[in-house]
């Protein structure tokens, strides 16, 4: 029934890959930059050193990298003695001590004479500094362009595979519900029946009629629990709509007039927020109203002990996509409920007013519709629930 | 007792068919009921109004008992009851297009729809299609 297969085995090991993967990734960025912030305050530490040695000096930095080890080959033009006085400076052998104490990529310092006089101008030792630095930087910061892609598409694979994980989950989670649900419809079918023989059988001033009124309105509920579930797990094959074409207003208008007793006697103040020239868009009709329908019962819930009870509807076109906002002046939702509210079974309202499935639900709905639910809530001020619909959208046209 | 309608209820679960002989228990059908597919094949040679048909039971299933049914009867009328289980759903729309007549019922059904069920049917012949 339920086949958590070695695929899910897979993919969790390659999220597992990419994790390493992008781990190993930030760790050669991090040592890299480090190798970059100390050669760029050793090149200057060697240039200020070799500048106050001497004025005649020609000085060139290449920068280059080997068998993972970086090399800054310091190429000195200088007058024999100079180089002799400069090669014991105690200054510059701290400096490259210094740094090989690092078990990190170690950095060489080479120097080449050459027998040559040149008496630069600060114009010179300008041009030349910003040179350099530029030429180091700019292979630094190729480098690190590259491991940034690297690291972004990393990320990317990561992100895709925790998504497919995520609907495999739920795929195996909808295939065990409808599995579960499917078997109980047999067992109920008979209580069912069995209670309503007894029913039958028993006279009305009988202690034991209303318990078995109680009983086959119970057992109707548990009947309308399996049913909430087999649509969540998008299992239910009977009855399967079609798309039709619908404004979201007039979903909303259906659906506010057939709870407007509850509605009212909620004392709830409805808003609407239409616009006046309307797209209609692709759905399934029914489907959608229990989606709506689950936003308003869940916003009557939260208000119930609010001062301000305002429930707010909105339809906003933005071109590509259609969005309805159902926004309630309820407690909000804190950030821990949060990450729980579209979890099958999640609620935290009494056992008996909530099956927590409602979210779940118009989830898996509008997921068919290849749209999007978001939840924005603050504390003490109210939620609101976002539905995105795509427009001109043919691929939900299946 | 001759002129009496007759149900068949082929189910392989004990409580399903109890529901039927419970529910149609004091009405005017004589109701029998069998626990397999190649029982109710049988058994409906005997001769019947309508038929109530699982459609998951181990052996011929649903599927396969309505077609050995339609070899001798392309008119009697035959609900599917079901809880409707994903993987049939092709063979029961293979069902349908070779012209095999059947409706779909869907588990769980109360003793009410059923009797109404049965009046319904038995009174005057529902269109099958
Ligand atoms: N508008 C809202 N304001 C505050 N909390 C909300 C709101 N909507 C949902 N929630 C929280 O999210 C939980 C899950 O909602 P969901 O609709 O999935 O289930 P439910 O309403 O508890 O049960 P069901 O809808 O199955 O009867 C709720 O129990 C509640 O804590
Ligand atoms: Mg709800």
């Amino acid at each position: 029934m339920i086949e958590l297969s070695s695929l899910h085995i897979k993919r969790y090991d390659s999220v597992i890959e990419a994790r390493n993967k992008v781990y190993t990734l930030v760790l050669d960025l991090e040592a890299r930059s480090s190798v970059a912030t100390r050669l760029s305050s050793l090149v200057s530490e060697i240039l200020r050193s070799i500048l106050k040695q001497q004025k005649t000096t020609n000085v060139k930095l290449a920068f280059t990298k080997s068998a993972g080890n970086y090399y800054c080959c310091i190429l000195i033009s200088c007058a024999e003695e100079t180089y002799s006085k400069f090669k014991d400076n105690l200054f510059f052998k701290d400096v490259i001590l210094n740094f090989q104490k690092h078990d990190e990529p170690v950095l060489e310092i080479k120097l080449k004479i050459m027998n040559k006089q040149f008496i630069p101008n600060d114009d010179f030792l300008t041009s030349e500094r910003e040179r350099l630095i530029q030429q180091s930087g700019t292979e630094m910061l190729q480098e690190i362009k590259r491991k940034n892609k690297e690291l972004s598409k990393a990320i990317n694979d990561l992100k895709s595979s925790s998504n497919m994980i995520q609907t495999e989950k739920m795929r195996a989670l909808g295939g065990l519900t409808a599995g579960v649900a499917h078997e109980l419809n047999n067992p109920m079918m008979g209580i069912l029946n069995f209670i309503q023989y007894a029913i039958k059988h028993t006279d009305e001033d009988d202690r034991k009629y209303n318990p078995l009124l109680d009983a086959e309105r119970e057992i109707r509920r548990c009947q309308s629990i399996i049913d909430n579930l087999l649509t969540f797990s998008r299992l239910k094959a009977e009855g399967e709509e079609n798309f039709s074409e619908d404004k979201l207003s007039s979903l909303c208008e259906r659906i506010l007039q057939l709870y407007s007793y509850k509605i009212r006697s909620a004392n709830i103040n409805v808003i609407k927020n239409f616009p006046t020239q309307e797209p209609t868009v692709h759905l399934k009709t029914n489907k959608f109203q229990q989606v709506i329908l689950n936003f308003v019962t869940n916003a009557i819930d939260a208000m119930r002990e609010s001062k301000k009870r305002d429930l707010t509807f909105s339809v906003v076109d933005c071109e590509n996509k259609i969005e309805l906002h159902v926004a309630d002046s309820g407690p909000g939702i804190d950030e821990e409920t949060m990450d729980k509210i579209f979890d099958p079974f999640f609620t935290t309202k009494e056992t008996g007013q909530g099956t927590g499935l409602g979210l779940a639900v118009s989830q898996s709905i509008i997921e068919e519709h290849n749209g999007t639910l978001k939840c924005q809530s603050t504390l003490g001020q109210g939620t609101c629930f976002t539905v995105g619909l795509p427009l001109l959208n043919d691929s939900c046209k299946k | 007792m001759k002129n009496m309608q007759k149900i068949l209820v082929i189910d392989d679960e004990e409580a399903i068919r109890r529901s039927f002989e419970l529910a149609l228990e004091d009405s005017d059908f004589s109701i029998t009921t069998v626990s397999s597919g190649e029982e109710g094949a049988k058994e409906v040679e005997n001769g019947y109004n309508l038929v109530f048909l699982d459609l998951k039971m181990p052996g011929m299933n649903g599927v396969q008992t309505l077609k050995k049914i339609r070899e001798s009867f392309p008119d009697l009328p035959v609900y599917i009851v079901t809880a409707f289980h994903k993987e049939f759903l092709t063979e029961l729309d293979e069902a349908r297009q070779l012209g095999l007549k059947f409706q779909l019922l869907r588990k769980p059904i109360g003793s009410v729809e059923i009797q109404a069920l049965a009046q319904c049917v038995l009174d005057k012949p529902v269109n099958f299609n």
